[in-house]
């Protein structure tokens, strides 16, 4: 190799020429050194070039991977939001579709039993509570739908508790109902409803009630037995006054807890005889910005994408001041070095 | 073991990053132990292994200018290249002139000398074992050796 710059060469050449060499000791000290064969596992080292050429966009893809494959099994052939599934409208006279009857189950998951059996009178009190979403087709047919669901509600011997109507554009709109049907006319109240529209989704859960109403019964029955013992306490003459007030305070308490725990039972019961049935209607025009399954599918990778960029940022914000730390120690013993062989 | 090959080019880098030849050998010695308990971290691809030995040879003369500076610290007492006799350190056969120019540049205009030009590596290995860019170690050696050649004619003319 020659020297780095032509007009030194003669200078290089001697520097060369006269290279240092070591004395013979040296050489039979480094020669007598053994190199040490245990085998020690190393940490591999990763250079900063490997990293930003090989791990940074292979994590990149590992992210984009993640997000696109969770989107894809996310998005399914039915939407999961709102707690629904997306089901085929029932013919008309028929029931909706299929439902299991157990707790908080959405119609996705089930099959075999029918919604006949779901709501069928059942000896135990439960609650019912349905979820059903219409499209109607314009707001003609909104605004009649609408009429119709509180009609027949009525009709059935229940209550409309909220209705909400919004017609934000002259094409496009959306209610949102929350009806009280009597438990016993659930079946005919869904078949009407169904008739409405065409279903975009139904969720239904039933939670079974039998057990606090029990609880509440056998509290109101002991409470009951101790308000007697009181009063017969009470009816015996021979009580002096202090025991007397005690007990007078005691029978005034519990016949108030005795008020609420009856009216907390009558209100489990009067619930557990009425469906809550929550419809939403839509037009056509707002159920279409309902995203297909490719649409679903981007919108579920771009939320893990989002995710995964706010795990990024969160790690920068933890990491970056230490980055930075190690950063100046790094220059700063730099500079020592480069003092260090300055000034020696 | 076969890091010895390089035996005199880590011992010549030494004399020129130090300055004083007992002291180099006793950094080679120390270098070689090193080398000796490290060689299984030693990868081949990263660069030559009289690279690496540089590197490990620069490492422990660094770790030994430190110990010095905290021992001169609480001895106050410092001995100075400068003012020192003139000795056959760099090299066997040198002019008295290069001798004293050698002298009188630091350790780090030595050392790049050393490594570009007494052991012959090339530019990036040698930027990337000191830590700096390609374009620094080209200018501190271009100084270096101008530096050099500048002590060499003054010393002949005086």
């Amino acid at each position: 190799m020659s020297s780095p710059d032509p007009r030194h060469e003669a200078l290089a050449n001697e520097l060369r020429a006269a290279k240092p060499k070591p004395p013979p000791e040296l050489r039979e000290r480094v020669t007598a050194l053994e190199p040490d064969t245990r085998e020690r596992w190393v940490f591999p080292r990763i250079s900063a070039r490997r990293v930003s050429l090989v791990l940074l966009p292979a994590c990149l893809v590992v992210a984009a991977g993640a997000a696109v494959v969770h989107g894809v099994l996310n998005s399914g052939g039915q939407s999961t939001r709102h707690m629904s599934a997306a089901i085929k409208a029932p013919a008309p006279g028929q029931p909706p579709r299929s439902l299991k009857k157990s707790p908080d189950i959405p119609l996705s998951s089930v099959n075999g039993a029918t919604m006949k059996n779901a709501f069928a009178p059942s000896i135990r009190l439960q609650r019912y509570d349905v979820q059903l979403k219409l499209r109607v087709r314009n707001l003609d047919g909104l605004s009649n739908a609408t009429k119709q669901a509180m009609q027949a509600t009525r009709h059935f011997g229940g209550y409309v508790a909220t209705v909400t109507y919004a017609a934000p554009t002259a094409k496009s709109g959306g209610a949102h109902l929350v009806l009280m049907v009597p438990i016993d006319r659930v079946q005919d109240a869904l078949t009407r409803f169904a008739s409405l529209g065409t279903i975009l989704a139904q969720h239904v859960s039933i939670k079974d009630v039998q057990k606090q109403v029990d609880e509440e019964t056998s509290g109101i029955a002991k409470l009951r037995g101790q308000i007697s013992g009181i009063r017969a306490a009470l009816d015996h003459g021979s009580l002096s006054a202090e025991k007397r007030r005690l007990l007078e305070r005691r029978l005034a308490s519990d016949q108030r807890r005795l008020r609420t725990l009856h009216g907390t039972k009558s209100a489990i019961v009067r619930r557990a005889s009425f469906a809550q049935i929550k419809l939403a209607l839509v037009t056509k025009r707002t159920a279409a910005a309902h995203p297909g399954r490719l649409g679903r599918t981007f919108r579920d990778a771009a939320s893990v994408l989002t995710r995964e960029g706010e795990l990024v940022v969160y790690a920068l914000i933890v990491g970056g001041p230490l980055l930075l730390l190690g950063a100046g120690a790094r220059a700063t013993r730099r500079r020592n070095e480069e003092r260090l062989l300055g000034g020696t | 073991m076969a890091a010895e090959e390089h035996l005199d080019d880590v011992h010549a880098y030494l004399v020129y990053l130090t300055g004083d030849r007992t002291m180099a050998e006793e950094l080679t010695a120390e270098t070689f132990a090193r080398a000796c308990k490290a060689w299984k971290r030693y990868d081949p691809r990263r660069g030559s292994a009289k690279t690496w030995l540089c590197q490990l040879a620069r490492s422990t003369a660094l770790d030994h200018f430190r110990a010095e500076k905290r021992r001169r610290r609480r001895e106050e007492t410092y001995v100075s290249l400068e003012g020192r006799e003139v000795q056959e350190t760099f090299g066997e056969g040198l002019s008295p002139a290069l001798e004293r120019a050698l002298a009188g540049l630091s350790a780090a205009e030595r050392e790049v000398v050393a490594l570009r030009v007494v052991l012959e590596l090339d530019g990036e290995a040698v930027a990337r074992l000191l830590g700096i860019s390609a374009t620094a170690c080209s200018t501190r050696l271009s100084r270096a050796l101008q530096k050099l050649e500048a002590e060499v004619k003054n010393d002949v003319v005086a």
